[in-house]
């Protein structure tokens, strides 16, 4: 799998098309007055994107969706949307689009799941190591067990906010409810969080008491 | 997909800075309002150099490692009233902050006991109605459930007018011989149109209430029944009392024959029947029955396991009381149901032995705090 990803320093889109809606119609060539050119022209964006960065739009989306299957899923979805946008002009700067469409599909995605789906979700992920290197998933719950110390660490507002992230999926604002201080915090909480017990796993897999959990690599 | 560790952990060039960076973007870009121009000012962000692409790379799987915590220590309420972080420093720093020599009183929740509580209660509450008319004349059937904070005010075809509380569910089953209703859980408020020749039965629990034209309130929840009568009167036919043979298992279909010893309940009355409450006919001010139509809840030294059953029904989260001695504290005032989040959250100004614990957005955990043997630690 390649690990190559080109990050081209295109320029920023424009406004107006990037605040557009996600789901437009279906622009079919011919549509307008420049036809099949456009649409195979758009086509052949949407290969080249996929194949830089598809790797970075399913870490993105696994991030938020915590399933691979799903991830996979809405970034399909994202490309057949890419296809069909109305705005050939999209294209040129397609690529901070499509993780919008992406992030807008996962974000309803979540939003529609269910109790019930959550469930599921979980137990889901208890299969997920088996096509992992064993000793990988061996690392994987030393570190999920050494991160356990890290967050009893944290100061307690902060490991709140860290764990109604993580694993509530909470949004920033919904946090600053909770814990009644101003948005700004919380996300200063969240990095604070993720810094340190980042550095605390760093440090932990280097000094090699626990795993790296990448063992025998290419 | 690439497995989720397969990174280079051993570099020495990602330095906090750089991590503080990659978290500053990675908070903002799982944003649920990122705009399409934040994200192609993270990619261009991610390109300027492989260190930025790793450092992000490696909190992306930082973040899946994260998701696998299970019964992380969420902090108790206690903690968080006194923690003074504001994360203008960084946690090290905070870490090594001089303090009293007072252990932190950490304490865990008892999980067994929370588990249990929770098993069966993953219901969703979707709010849904059906109803079947076209029976032709008297008859319909219904069901009506209303979901957590939500009323819902219906008018049955005979008239009656109905007021459901949140997280109820109510079924009716109308014949030419009766007018019957099961509340299943929760609340409803039943302002009923005259009609001598059908009764309208109200099963509850172990019980029926009789009605004909009245105004009465009927809570089932924890078990017990609690019907309150602001108008008219009601008969009230507990099975668990003098037993009357049929009427157990009996689905509302035909009136309900006169059974012996049933209790009236008139206007300004309150009777209070299930499992484990002794049943009697006492006064109360039906003002609450009124002040529960406009959003507000009443109690008068009430059992807090009630308040609590009461307060759930406003609250998406789930409600678990750990120790029977909270749930037999009595429990005096009122509050808008609209304030329920806020009631819960100020329960331990009122018992200071009660402390308050949020597991996440779904679970509020009642338990008792252990007092710490001298003066809790403050900062």
């Amino acid at each position: 799998m390649s690990e190559r990803e080109k990050y081209p320093r295109s320029p920023p889109p424009e406004a107006g098309a990037a605040t557009q809606e996600t789901g437009t119609g279906p622009g079919r060539a011919g549509d307008t007055g420049k036809g099949a050119y456009d649409d195979e022209d758009r086509r052949e964006v949407i290969s080249r994107l996929f194949n830089e960065h598809n790797q970075s739009l399913l870490r993105f989306l696994v991030t938020k969706l915590s399933s691979e299957q799903e991830a996979r899923d809405v970034a399909q979805e994202a490309y057949v949307r890419m296809l069909n946008l109305d705005t050939p002009e999209v294209v040129s700067h397609s690529r901070a689009y499509l993780f919008k469409i992406a992030a807008n599909l996962a974000i309803d995605r979540l939003r529609s799941r269910t109790v019930e789906n959550r469930v599921f979700e979980f137990e889901f992920f208890e299969d997920l190591p088996k096509d992992a290197d064993p000793a990988h998933g061996l690392a994987a719950a030393e570190q999920v067990e050494f991160l356990k110390r890290c967050i009893r660490e944290l100061p307690p507002k902060c490991r709140q906010a860290f764990l109604l992230r993580r694993i509530e999926g909470m949004s920033s604002s919904e946090i600053s409810k909770i814990l009644r201080v101003p948005e700004r915090t919380v996300r200063h909480y969240i990095v604070e969080a993720i810094v340190y017990c980042q550095r605390r796993l760093t440090a932990e897999v280097e000094k090699g008491a626990i795993g790296n959990g990448a063992g025998h690599g290419p | 997909m690439e497995r989720a560790m397969d990174r280079d952990i051993n570099t020495p060039e990602i330095g906090d800075e750089l991590r503080r960076e990659a978290a500053v973007w990675f908070e903002r870009i799982h944003s649920d309002d990122v705009s399409t121009e934040e994200l192609a000012e993270w990619q261009r962000w991610v390109a300027t150099s492989p260190a930025h692409q790793r450092a992000f790379k490696d909190l992306e799987d930082f973040w899946r490692i994260a998701e696998k915590l299970e019964e992380p220590a969420w902090p108790t309420s206690f903690e968080l009233d006194v923690d003074t972080y504001d994360a203008s420093t960084p946690i090290e720093a905070w870490r090594q902050r001089p303090r009293p020599q007072a252990r932190r009183d950490r304490r865990y929740l008892h999980w067994p006991a929370l588990a249990a509580a929770f098993v069966g209660a993953a219901a969703c509450v979707a709010a849904y109605l059906f109803v079947f008319r076209g029976f032709g004349g008297s008859t319909e059937v219904a069901v009506f459930q209303t979901a957590s904070r939500e009323h819902r005010e219906v008018v049955l075809k005979d008239g009656s007018q109905l007021l459901l509380g949140a997280k109820t569910s109510i079924s009716i089953n109308f014949s030419d011989e009766a007018r019957n209703v099961v509340v299943d859980s929760g609340e409803a408020y039943f302002d009923v149109a005259k009609d001598k020749a059908r009764p309208f039965i109200v099963r509850a629990g172990t019980g029926t209430i009789t009605a004909t034209g009245t105004a009465f309130n009927v809570e089932y929840v924890e078990g017990r029944v609690d019907v309150i009568v602001s108008e008219g009167s009601v008969e009230v036919l507990d099975i668990n009392l003098p037993a009357s043979s049929d009427s157990a298992g009996q689905e509302g279909a035909g009136p309900m024959a006169p059974a012996p010893q049933p209790t009236r309940v008139e206007a300004g009355q309150r009777f209070v029947y299930g499992a484990t409450t002794v049943s009697e006919v006492k006064a109360v001010d039906t003002a609450r029955v009124l002040a529960a139509r406009k959003g507000r809840l009443e109690y008068l030294g009430e059992p807090l396991k009630f308040v609590v059953a009461d307060v759930g029904r406003y609250t998406d989260r789930q409600l678990v009381i750990t120790d029977p001695a909270i749930e037999e504290m009595l429990y005096t005032g009122v509050f808008l149901e609209s304030e329920a989040d806020d009631w819960l959250a100020s329960l331990p100004d009122t018992y200071p032995q009660v402390e308050v614990v949020r597991l996440g957005d779904k679970r509020v955990v009642l338990q008792l705090r252990a007092l710490p043997a001298g003066a809790p630690h403050v900062e």
